[in-house]
């Protein structure tokens, strides 16, 4: 009686929580869904319709819109290459730092760690100034250097990777140092693996950025052969009117590759959220 | 194991990708040095041979911040030029929509490297010559080499050449493109409700709201809140925006008053609606809603579209707004072209293509490609058969005429907001058209005064 009844209970909750659940689900997918409705419509449709679906589907918005920007296939490559090497970099430089916050013992470090946060802190906006004119004094204005080296150290990457590095039991690094490990020798062996979760959401967030950064981009290239994907979809918004589903194809293109990213990594992203801060890796 | 394989796997893959990009960017830098250097090297001859005294060619970057199907009427047009003129070359540059365009400039102007021509609107044009980045026309306009013949200057519209009161009312920017305030309204519906022909004055419009605002199926009006209505509605009463000292604005008395009480009334009364999204205004008229809309004639093609596909409106036109002047006004609207300080040769290389942009020649293909308005009247001449096919674009043709222009101060950006914020108040009735005028003028002088400090 008394087992039914928690039984019951049980049931209930669960069905609490997947209720919530499913809705959070239809809550974040819904613009996906509208968004490829919407790119499938005709203008006035798409501007004025109430109805999700289409009541015509035009799948011909695609082809239009790819054959509208002229290079759109080397936006895509730009776009891939920059974003593929801001995520390696990120990686790099992330991990070492982090290692050397979390585990090195040196004078003012975490005065350091503090001031390395308080980046964070300074808006994109502040230093695009600055940094342009940097850019140009190095002399890479319209070239990769410019579009990948600034974003190849991320204070939030550093925060994210340090605090899960610090997670890892000390004794593995005795034993390690026990079996005649360096510093370098126990972060590649032991941490680095350890912490794969905490490196895919570090990438995934870095590539993220990567692949919808517009303002830089625009600022440090003068050709469109140097353009990333965003420049071309912004080139779809005019002052006196938009091509809603146009733009939104555009938009539905330059998005796939990074939803099947996600797709492939999700499960390690999902984790890497999950235990920043509360235990060691799996 | 299969965790490794799929690590594994992803990062041959990310490689591979990486791999590709860089080959196929140095694939594409690699054929593009040749063929920069192969251009240069066929004008090079050419401007020796040519009109060059020197024989060098001036290379001028141009900035803008024109949509996709413009670029490539734009780009047509670059070619042209730097086919006819050997000793000047010109690459023109998309940096995003008008605002990025604006930002990229101010970094750039920061940063010591500004462009040598951007299309930018009068009021960032205003915070140019603020820094000191770009020149006065008035010397390289009377230029007996370069500059503008009298004919020239009688056949220009006087409203696509920039003043800038606060400046000396000096000349520094020009525009070949503008576009128009107009208004936009269903025949279909007029007729229904027996009328023949759309308003002339603004009593009139309100005749015609009375007889077909049928809410919420049909509304008379459509309010896109925007500071261009309320320029083109003081306008069309005599009105004006600015003090001619540039110093105080203008529209604080009958005009703006009337302006913002012309908007009560709408919304009292229940003629009148406010979009609920960016274009709603095009998209509701193009579905029968509505008797009018006003706004750029820069959204004709986006009318046409929606009407087509939509399919519920048969008759409908473009008229200037009602007016109480004797002959209407429209306001007249858009980005002009401003020339940065550089060097003598570059500055007066941009005149020549600024000047070759205005031409009728040259103009009159891009009008066609962007139905915007052109420069000059001569270039009517060479749009008669474009004419025939757009016949809305023709009749407002001829009320270029009749345009004037919002101030080219740096502070009407944010006076605009001050603007929009009263005829939204005064739409929700929140504050009395009186109340709401008051405070937009106080907070606009501020904001005047302010600049000049």
């Amino acid at each position: 009686m008394n087992l039914n009844r928690d039984r019951v209970r049980n049931l209930f909750g669960r069905l609490l929580i997947h209720l919530v659940l499913l809705a959070g689900v239809i809550w974040s997918i819904f613009p996906f869904v509208w968004m490829v409705f919407t790119s499938l419509k005709s203008y006035v449709e798409a501007a004025a319709s109430q109805s999700l679906l289409p009541t015509q589907w035009l799948f011909s918005n695609y082809l239009t819109a790819w054959n509208q920007v002229a290079v759109f296939p080397r936006y895509f490559a730009n776009t891939i290459f920059i974003a593929t090497s801001t995520v390696l970099g990120v990686l790099v430089t992330g991990t070492l730092a982090a290692y050397a916050f979390a585990r090195m013992q040196f004078p003012g470090r975490d005065v350091l760690f503090m001031l390395l946060l308080s980046t964070m802190m300074v808006p994109f906006e502040v230093t695009l100034v600055p940094n342009f004119i940097l850019m140009r004094y190095f002399g890479w204005i319209n070239h990769y250097q410019a579009l990948i080296i600034p974003w190849t150290a991320s204070a939030f990457s550093v925060f994210l990777l340090r605090q899960f590095f610090r997670s890892i039991p000390l004794d593995l690094y005795d034993a390690a140092v026990l079996d005649g490990a360096n510093h370098l020798q126990f972060l590649w062996s032991i941490v680095v693996p350890l912490s794969r979760p905490a490196l895919i959401t570090s990438a995934l967030l870095t590539f993220l950025g990567s692949w919808n950064a517009l303002m830089w981009p625009l600022l440090v290239t003068n050709t469109p052969q140097m353009r990333p994907i965003q420049v071309g979809i912004a080139s779809f918004i005019t002052d006196a009117g938009t091509q809603v589903q146009l733009l939104l194809a555009a938009v539905t293109i330059s998005v796939v590759p990074v939803i099947l990213l996600y797709l492939v990594l999700q499960r390690w992203f999902i984790e890497g959220i999950a235990t920043v801060g509360i235990h060691g890796g799996s | 194991m299969k965790k490794n394989m799929v690590v594994a796997l992803l990062l041959v893959f990310s490689m591979l990708l990486s791999a590709c990009a860089t080959s196929s960017a140095q694939g594409a830098a690699g054929t593009g040095t040749p063929a920069a250097t192969g251009s240069a090297a066929t004008s090079a001859p050419t401007a020796a041979s040519g009109s060059s005294s020197n024989g060098q060619v001036v290379e001028l970057q141009f900035w803008h911040g024109q949509n996709q199907t413009q670029q490539v009427a734009l780009d047509k047009l670059v070619q042209q030029f730097n086919s006819s003129h050997p000793n000047i070359h010109v690459t023109a540059t998309y940096q995003g929509t008008y605002s990025d365009l604006y930002k990229k400039v101010t970094a750039a102007i920061a940063a010591g490297t500004p462009p040598d021509l951007a299309i930018a609107y009068q009021n960032d044009v205003a915070n140019y010559i603020k820094s000191g980045a770009v020149i006065p026309l008035d010397t390289l306009m009377n230029d007996p080499q370069i500059g503008f013949t009298t004919n020239d200057l009688q056949d220009i519209y006087p409203s696509f050449i920039d003043h800038y009161p606060q400046y000396g009312n000096k000349v520094y920017s020009m525009a070949f493109m503008r576009s128009m305030e107009v208004m936009y309204y269903n025949m279909d519906m007029l007729k229904a409700a027996g009328f023949t022909a759309p308003p002339q004055t603004w009593q009139d419009f309100l005749k015609v709201c009375a007889a077909v605002s049928n809410p919420p199926d049909t509304y008379c009006y459509e309010m896109n809140t925007d500071a261009s209505r309320f320029a083109n509605w003081v306008f069309s009463r005599g009105g004006d925006l600015l003090s001619p000292d540039g110093k105080t604005v203008a529209f604080g008395g009958q005009a703006g008053l009337e302006s913002l009480q012309f908007i009560q009334e709408m919304f009292s009364k229940n003629y009148a609606i406010v979009i609920g999204k960016a274009f709603q205004d095009q998209t509701d008229f193009a579905l029968g809603k509505l008797a009018f809309t006003m706004g750029s004639t820069a959204g004709l093609p986006y009318y046409k579209t929606a009407i087509d596909q939509a399919g519920k409106v048969k008759n409908w036109d473009i008229a200037p707004d009602p007016h109480g002047t004797p002959n209407p006004v429209v306001d007249l609207y858009g980005p002009s072209v401003t020339i940065f300080k550089t060097t003598t040769a570059k500055e007066r290389a941009a005149f020549v293509f600024l000047k070759w942009l205005m031409s009728s020649q040259a103009d009159a293909q891009w009008v066609q490609a962007t139905e915007y308005f052109p420069a000059r009247k001569s270039t009517l001449n060479e749009l008669s058969s474009f004419i025939k096919d757009n016949p809305r674009y023709g009749e407002a043709l001829n009320w270029l005429q009749f345009g004037r222009t919002e101030p080219n101060i740096a502070a009407w950006n944010p006076i605009r907001t001050y603007i929009a914020d009263a005829m939204t108040a005064v739409a929700n009735s929140t504050q009395t058209p009186q109340a709401a005028l008051n405070q937009a003028v106080q907070k606009s002088n501020a904001e005047i005064a302010a600049e000049a400090k």
